[in-house]
């Protein structure tokens, strides 16, 4: 089954992102590169933003296909009682327990 | 003859795209079948751009899914992929080795039914913040915990190294964290008072997700941070704050002074 087609704030972000040579014109130009993909002034304010959040939900807002599974951006810990182990020692394994700790940030 | 089952597990790095090695890259186009953890849906685009035919492993989760379980689900689709005969690439953000339980355990399973299980490193959280905040932790020395577990386990702080505390928006959060635990992190700040001068300043970080953005790097006084704007999951930097005082017996006995006359 074939992705759906990412609109054109997702395909600029796709190509910055992966072509080091877009991504030094960019920098150097960042309107006149964005003139090239014809974004959107709410996108272009984003983008221009540098604020994480504003720009992946740019992205969401524009690509709902692309963020509709569950992200680990923010973590669900474990509810409390169901975490925690115990080792050989007696001590708890406190990684287990913490559900905060997660796959996303730290790592 | 096809090549035997296998796993890799590997990291996509912190900076969507731009920290993706090239021997990652490779496992990901290269395996039978790919497993990928995306923390957004951007890097979920860009490393899809990579293999359109990934399994994402976000759908595991749900708010009423214990973590642990949700862990479980992944180590067993990845050995599902194994035990049917597959090269099988399980790609996490950040480095693969580090917060992330299910990888660990992924290649400890399958190395014990007998499959070949490696783990590619990638830059993580810690490298970012390094580069970013210009410390070297060789220079004092480093301790890292995550926050909650500093404050849970009674953590002893080192004045004379560096350390670093993760996740401090969400201490004691077990929860979906939503907002920042502020009763953690003043039970944070006041904990690190006993050991660190009020004034003492410590630097709140967040590594940038994309190379066109900046980190946040926030300077302040220790105790000035429970009050702080912090982001949910960030980390706090508290640089050194006295000089370590060598050994004399130990350093006679390295060589590294003379005996005394």
């Amino acid at each position: 089954m074939s992705e759906p087609k990412l609109g054109p704030y997702g395909r600029f972000l796709n190509d910055l992102l992966t072509d080091p040579a877009l991504l030094r014109r960019f920098l150097k130009n960042m309107n006149a590169v964005m003139e090239e993909y014809h974004l959107s002034e709410a996108q272009r304010v984003a983008l221009l933003s540098g604020d994480h959040a504003l720009i992946e939900a740019t992205f969401a807002a524009e690509n709902p296909h692309s963020a509709s599974s569950g992200f680990v951006r923010a973590p669900s810990p474990p509810p409390p009682g169901s975490g925690g182990s115990v080792d050989s020692s007696g001590f708890v394994r406190v990684s287990d327990l913490i559900t905060a700790v997660d796959i996303v940030k730290g790592s | 003859m096809a090549s035997p089952p296998a796993l890799t597990v590997v990291g996509t790095g912190i900076r969507c795209g731009t920290d993706l090695a090239a021997n990652v890259r490779a496992a990901i186009v290269e395996a039978d079948e790919v497993f990928l953890l995306s923390s957004d849906p951007v890097s979920d685009s860009v490393l899809r751009g990579v293999r359109p035919d990934a399994r994402g492993l976000a759908e595991l989760y749900a708010e009423d899914r214990p973590r642990r379980d949700t862990y479980a689900a992944m180590v067993e689709c990845v050995l599902d992929g194994l035990r049917a005969g597959r090269r099988v690439c399980f790609a996490i953000p950040g480095h693969p080795g580090v917060f992330a339980q299910p990888t660990h355990e992924a290649i400890r399973r399958a190395r014990a039914e007998g499959y070949s299980a490696v783990m590619l490193p990638a830059l993580s959280a810690a490298d970012h913040l390094y580069a970013d905040l210009g410390v070297d932790p060789g220079e004092h020395g480093s301790i890292s915990f995550d926050a909650t577990d500093f404050l849970a386990q009674g953590r002893i702080a080192d004045p004379t190294a560096a350390l670093i505390l993760w996740q401090i928006g969400a201490i004691g959060e077990m929860h979906k964290p939503r907002t920042v635990h502020r009763a953690g992190l003043s039970l944070l700040v006041e904990v690190l008072l006993e050991a660190y001068p009020a004034a003492h300043e410590v630097v709140v970080y967040e590594a940038a997700p994309f190379a066109f953005c900046e980190p946040v790097i926030m300077r302040m006084r220790l105790d000035a941070l429970a009050s702080a704007d912090v982001p949910l999951l960030s980390t706090l930097y508290v640089p050194p704050a006295a000089a370590a005082s060598p050994v004399p017996e130990r350093l006679r006995r390295l060589g590294l002074i003379s005996k005394p006359a």
